[in-house]
């Protein structure tokens, strides 16, 4: 199931699908005041549907973030009690200025006050774990996901072990009736070096999540940290996570849900993820502690291709690719894609269609047509069986590789290529997908 | 330390005066001893008379160990763990000695059990079911016992199969999650022959299914009476170990949960409490 990762603005592009199953929420983009409104509910529930299904990420294991380079996002975790940030709190009624104005009062303090590293302590661990699982009983999560740093090291996994039993403790003292996920955060400098198969740190992290009492599965998230670029294209991280969630689900008998993997969730989803979640940004396809330090993105159009499971370059490359008989299979029609698509196919280009023009802030369309062909990709798993899933996901990997292929024939023939273009990615991935099904037997 | 057994109980004798009646020795090692023994009195003076098994810890180095099982056990009491009745110290020609009274488990181990041959498919369910329990007791402690075997399993009687009882004794190795290890980085604790796979790799953070990985390897010799690798650690940590193979007579619901138990990635064991639902079911109807 494709779940809309959840940036600060909550309202969707326009002709993004009404029907997405659901969100995930991050304290990183939104102090808790524009979170909880008066009366102590979601604020935006009832103006955005997809908001109505949605997972909390109280995201601890950005705790060891720097402050002086990644100041704006600190000021919003610390906002959150489990970060233990000196600051006023926030009194709705009579408040001048709002929310907004009181995050601006805040934030010296906040930022003089963090720490760079989580909890400790016993008792500091499991009041900031009571507090982040109080936290999502009150914003109505359907799931609530336990806190836990990240994991940067293979050595130790105590003190994750540590949170996760706090925050499990503290779901049984709240009579908590919802499923519980423990976070899974493990930076991907951790899992290099070592065959994944046999690596010892995640047979320690699934063991760990399967031996906690109370919880239901675990919440994925891999760190980006040692790879640039909008997609993970490492062997060592991508098989990883499907161990991981192979042997929750079909060893444990657990939940999975997977988040910052991009359209590699997806594939995740095949081997047995419950939920999946991306966005069309490049914060929400990965996690990377450098983007919490860069302010300096530019929101550009970009053309996502579930068929080249990969996104086409706007500014060249989709002219390109169009023009010769590849076109066809790498168009992929959406509502917010249609009119471009037909315009491509008549002889058109892309500068003919306003949505689509490669310029800054012009990306609406190109949002909607990516939050809609996610969703479609969501919608086509969970229609199979679980072996069909497999199968499935097979074929659709088989089809981008070789689609990958004659794209990159074209690019780069023509010598115009802005690396906008993700062709390396798909083979990689049809790799990992082929050795964990040798691994798993499937 | 160098006292000989004799000495050794004379002295105790010697040191706990009146309220014990020290008997013979159940069995020693290099670092302690254990002898049949009776209680008369608890510490404040009070009258009592129980049956216990008085460990007698000789190893200087162990006594931080020591004093581990006993925090452990002290927090715990379940019909399949020894019961922890006394502990104190005890000077023995000039030297100081921790002393644990236990209570005293009627029966026999399970090794010594397996030296009269292989257990009943009934009989290796219960034990599993007790000792699944035992370890759900410590799991709620966060504790993992580390070195399950047939010497740390004990039966306490000799009746019908089904109604086989046994406890699990000697948390001398457990390890609570969130203390510190009291081992160096990879340094494996437990018996060879018996360790699970991360166990024996060393690794400290272990949880529930090292301990369920180390019960189906003894459950899996007390169905055949001989040890599936033969007490090698490096064939158990490597090989994809099956009761079936070693038992193929045995009923086919036991050995493939023994099967499940003996998987290499931990996250596809079973977990103590769906054993010890199972194996209770199996001890009624095999």
């Amino acid at each position: 199931m494709f779940y809309h990762n959840s940036r600060f603005n909550f309202k969707l592009a326009d002709q993004s699908p009404d029907d997405i199953a659901g969100a995930i929420l991050q304290p990183s983009v939104r102090a808790y005041p524009t979170l909880l409104g008066k009366r102590g509910s979601l604020i935006p529930e009832k103006q955005y549907s997809y908001l109505r299904q949605r997972l909390f990420d109280p995201q601890l294991y950005l705790a060891d973030i720097n402050k002086l380079v990644a100041g704006d996002v600190i000021v919003n975790l610390g906002t959150y009690p489990w970060f233990q940030c000196a600051h006023v709190a926030f009194e709705a009624k009579g408040a001048k200025g709002g929310a907004r104005q009181w995050k601006r009062e805040q934030a010296k303090a906040i930022r003089d006050s963090w720490r760079g590293a989580p909890a400790t302590d016993a008792d500091d661990i499991a009041v900031c774990a009571r507090a982040a699982v109080q936290f999502q009983l009150a914003i109505g999560c359907e799931v609530i996901i336990l806190p836990s740093p990240m994991t940067r090291a293979p050595g130790s996994y105590a003190a994750e072990a540590q949170w996760m039993e706090a925050g499990a403790a503290a779901c049984r003292t709240l009579n908590v009736r919802v499923p519980v996920l423990a976070t899974v955060a493990i930076a991907d400098s951790a899992l290099r070096h070592m065959r994944p198969g046999d690596s010892p740190l995640l047979q320690t992290v699934t063991a760990h999540v399967a031996a906690c009492r109370g919880i239901a599965g675990a919440y994925i998230v891999l760190a980006q940290d040692a790879e640039d670029g909008y997609v993970c294209r490492n062997p060592d991280t991508l098989l990883s996570l499907l161990l991981l969630t192979d042997d929750l689900v079909r060893g444990a008998g657990l939940d999975v849900v997977v988040n910052y993997m991009g359209t590699f969730g997806a594939v995740a989803a095949a081997v047995g993820a419950k939920i999946w979640s991306s966005g069309y940004y490049r914060s929400q396809r990965r996690l990377r502690t450098s983007d919490m330090e860069d302010s300096s993105g530019r929101q550009l159009p970009r053309y996502y291709s579930t068929r080249l499971l990969g996104d086409v370059g706007v500014e060249k490359e989709l002219d390109l690719v169009a023009a010769h008989a590849v076109g066809d299979r790498v168009l992929v029609d959406t509502e917010a894609s249609r009119m471009l698509n037909q315009v491509l196919r008549s002889g058109g280009r892309v500068a003919d269609v306003p949505q689509w023009q490669y310029r800054s802030t012009n990306v609406t369309a190109a949002m909607a047509h990516y939050n809609q062909s996610m969703h479609h990709l969501g919608v086509a798993l969970d229609a199979h069986t679980p072996a069909e899933r497999i199968e499935s996901m097979q074929r659709r990997l088989d089809r981008a590789a070789a689609l990958a292929y004659s794209v990159r024939e074209v690019i780069t023939d023509e010598r115009r290529t802005t690396g906008h273009t993700d062709v390396t990615s798909q083979h990689i991935w049809q790799d990992v997908f082929n050795a964990w099904r040798q691994h798993a037997n499937r | 330390m160098t006292i000989p057994i004799l000495r050794l109980a004379d002295a105790a004798r010697t040191a706990l005066g009146a309220r014990f009646d020290i008997g013979h020795e159940l069995g020693s090692g290099g670092q302690g001893a254990v002898f049949r023994a009776r209680r008369h009195a608890l510490l404040d003076g009070t009258p009592t008379d129980d049956a216990v098994a008085l460990k007698i810890h000789f190893d200087p180095q162990q006594d931080t160990r020591i004093a581990r099982e006993i925090a452990f056990m002290e927090a715990v009491r379940h019909p399949s763990l020894a019961t922890l009745l006394e502990h104190g110290e005890l000077a023995i020609e000039g030297e100081s000695m921790r002393y644990i009274a236990w209570e005293f488990v009627p029966g026999a181990s399970l090794s010594h059990r397996l030296g009269q041959g292989p257990l009943a498919s009934a009989g290796v369910a219960a034990i599993g079911r007790d000792v699944a329990r035992a370890m759900l007791a410590i799991m709620d402690r966060q504790i993992v016992h580390r070195d399950i075997n047939p010497k740390n399993v004990m039966i306490r009687t000799n009746d019908a199969p089904e109604n086989l009882c046994a406890v699990l004794i000697d948390l001398g190795c457990a390890r609570h999650l969130d203390r510190s290890t009291l081992t160096g980085a990879w340094d494996a604790v437990g018996t060879p022959g018996y360790m699970s796979p991360e166990q024996s790799r060393g690794e400290h953070d272990l949880t529930c299914f090292s301990d369920v990985f180390s019960l189906g390897l003894t459950l899996t010799e007390a169905l055949t009476a001989r040890h599936p690798a033969n007490h090698r650690q490096d064939l158990v940590s490597t090989m994809r170990l099956r009761a079936s193979t070693f038992a193929p007579d045995a009923s086919t619901a036991l050995v493939s949960v023994l099967d499940r138990m003996l998987e290499l990635r931990p996250a596809f064991r079973p977990n103590p409490a769906f054993l010890a639902d199972e194996f209770a079911r199996l001890a009624t109807v095999l």
